[in-house]
């Protein structure tokens, strides 16, 4: 395997993460609604319009970085999205973006639950970053930190990525992956959950392309290889992160 | 292979007026009644439920059957079937509707239909034998205005322990800072009941709901309702809820702090009871108006113990649908209490 770069951007200038587990990028965070917004004023589709993203922002409503904090954190993420929208954002993304399965997001779960935090400025990963999204990493950053400790846990990685204290994610499940599940530990002022974030994912009873579930995101996976793999292309790479620290 | 129906495959042929059940075998600490099935045609439930609407009554009622249901999956020689038609109807439609995420309509305080189920328990240690019935009604105190009327009023035996079911998560603020007095009002609707009822100390088990949501649940109880030996494994869904080698291993972690003694498995599970008890009277002791109620119980002799329950497990909800099947926490533990407290 070649050497990676710890991070790189996508398209909408959120961070990716590094994963050897999985020899994937990782959202660094849920897609957010910022991140949302770049798809939704991007494709030329009827299906996302104005009112399709009301209802959705009737679910969870929006925050500004700027207005972030412990106690509306979560507002940040895109929630209340089904698993087929989710996968329209993907294919926005560009080759090789693909949401996880659930054997995925336990590997990366794993691999980071006993890691320290990233120390964001020293990272690197703030650099060039546009205005609203530097906001939103650090406030984002600050609030998990504080609710962490409400919950008496240890922020660590897997804090800092919400991983834990984010949202429920969709992942797909099987083998091959044919239906899907939610994995994550959401705050309980966000959303009631007593699964253990590291025990695969219970079996949807639900019809996730039918009902809409208010605390449900979602996360990316990109792998360089697959994208090098599918058409040559791309309109939209990812872009290597200059700072990086090797992974 | 066991049948899809699982435990609750039971002969519906029981329903039948002809069949004779034959006379439970009396254990030596209840009191089991000498007739056949007399509380059957009783109206007094053995277990009264108190609760304000939207506080998680039905939700509650409906784990804990499923759960009573389960626990010969746990309990070796425990049996579990239903007393009435009724109940069996029942308990096959909340077995399915928790498979399938399926959540209850409005509380039957809002105006629904009330249920009553009524269960044969035996060989459960160490209280034996026991009936198990319960009304999914509005009660008396909490929901008083449905009964102006007084026409459809049950007698409530006061002498028996009591649940009150409470979601701090749908107190208004008011009524949390006044938790005191809905105490009180509990306590007054007792002796307004009658004398007979004086006689012994109040039992309260005070059933916090909804405790996957509770925000500023200490985190040791979260871990408590998280770690629950018996829903992990009960109902953790459709594929393990029916697999054929369905027996459950409760024993403790190697490092959890109980050591098992020999025989009977579930002692674990209780001593986690107590410790949930201690942890959430020790929570309550930090606010004032834990404070204000745990001193008005002093006052007005109520023996107390404290539970905290989740019956669905999950809030990721749609509508009236969980996205998973229910994984109720500890909802037997209240029950247990009212058994242990003389139920």
């Amino acid at each position: 395997m070649l050497s990676q770069d710890r991070f790189v951007i996508d398209r909408t200038g959120f961070p990716m993460i590094w994963c050897k587990e999985v020899e994937t990028y990782v959202h660094f965070l849920p897609i957010t609604k910022i991140q949302f917004e770049y798809f939704l004023c991007d494709v030329p589709d009827a299906y996302f319009d104005a009112d399709w993203y009301d209802r959705i922002l009737n679910l969870n409503p929006r925050v500004t970085p700027s207005e972030v904090s412990a106690a509306n954190y979560w507002r940040a993420l895109m929630t209340g999205v089904k698993p087929a929208e989710s996968q329209r954002f993907a294919a926005w993304c560009g080759p090789g973006f693909r949401l996880p399965t659930d054997a995925d997001w336990t590997a990366i779960y794993r691999s980071v639950e006993t890691e320290p935090a990233e120390d964001l400025h020293a990272s690197g990963l703030l650099e060039d970053r546009d205005q609203r999204v530097r906001a939103l990493l650090e406030r984002i950053d600050v609030a998990v930190v504080e609710a962490s400790a409400r919950m008496r846990r240890v922020p660590g990685l897997a804090g800092q990525m919400l991983l834990r204290f984010g949202a429920m994610e969709w992942v797909r499940v099987g083998s091959p992956p044919s239906a899907w599940g939610v994995r994550g530990e959401p705050l309980p002022d966000f959303c009631g959950n007593l699964e253990r974030p590291e025990h695969a994912a219970a079996s949807l009873v639900a019809d996730p392309n039918r009902d809409r579930f208010p605390e449900a995101g979602f996360r990316l996976l990109y792998s360089p290889s697959a994208a090098a793999a599918a058409e040559s292309g791309s309109a939209h790479p990812p872009s290597s992160e200059p700072m990086s620290d090797g992974g | 292979m066991e049948n899809r129906m699982g435990c609750l495959g039971f002969p519906l042929s029981l329903f039948r007026p002809e069949h004779k059940e034959e006379s439970p075998h009396r254990g030596s600490e209840t009191d089991f009644p000498e007739e056949e099935h007399p509380m059957i045609e009783s109206p007094t439930p053995s277990v009264e439920i108190f609760a304000m609407p939207g506080h998680g009554r039905t939700s509650f009622l409906w784990a804990m059957l499923f759960q009573l249901r389960q626990l010969s999956r746990a309990w070796p020689s425990y049996l579990c079937w239903p007393l009435d038609e009724s109940t069996g109807k029942s308990l096959l439609d909340i077995h399915e509707r928790l498979r399938l995420g399926q959540l209850p309509e409005r509380s039957v305080s809002d105006g629904g239909s009330e249920r009553r189920y009524a269960l044969h328990l035996r060989n459960m240690n160490p209280w034996g034998e026991r009936y198990f019935i319960v009304c999914d009604t509005p009660d008396p105190v909490f929901t008083a205005s449905r009964f102006d009327a007084d026409s459809n009023r049950r007698p409530i035996d006061w002498n028996r322990p009591a649940l009150w079911l409470l979601s701090l998560s749908d107190l208004d603020e008011t009524r949390g800072r006044f938790l005191d007095l809905s105490l009180d009002e509990l306590v007054r609707a007792r002796r307004a009941s009658g004398e007979s009822a004086r006689e012994y100390p109040f039992r309260l088990i005070l059933v916090l709901t909804k405790g996957d949501t509770v925000t500023d649940l200490p985190p040791e109880l979260r871990c408590f309702l998280r770690e629950d030996p018996l829903a992990k494994a009960l109902a953790s869904g459709p594929d393990r809820l029916f697999r054929a080698d369905d027996g459950i291993d409760l024993s403790p972690p190697p490092d959890g702090p109980d050591s098992y003694p020999e025989g009977d498995p579930l002692n674990a599970y209780f001593s986690a009871r107590r410790r949930i008890d201690e942890a959430t009277r020790d929570w309550l002791s930090s606010n004032s108006a834990g404070r204000a109620l745990l001193g008005r119980a002093q006052d007005l002799n109520v023996e107390i113990r404290f539970s905290v329950v989740s019956a669905t497990g999950s809030g990721l909800i749609s509508g009236q649908r969980l996205a998973t099947a229910w994984s109720p926490r500890r909802v037997l533990d209240p029950y247990f209490w009212s058994l242990e407290l003389g139920g």
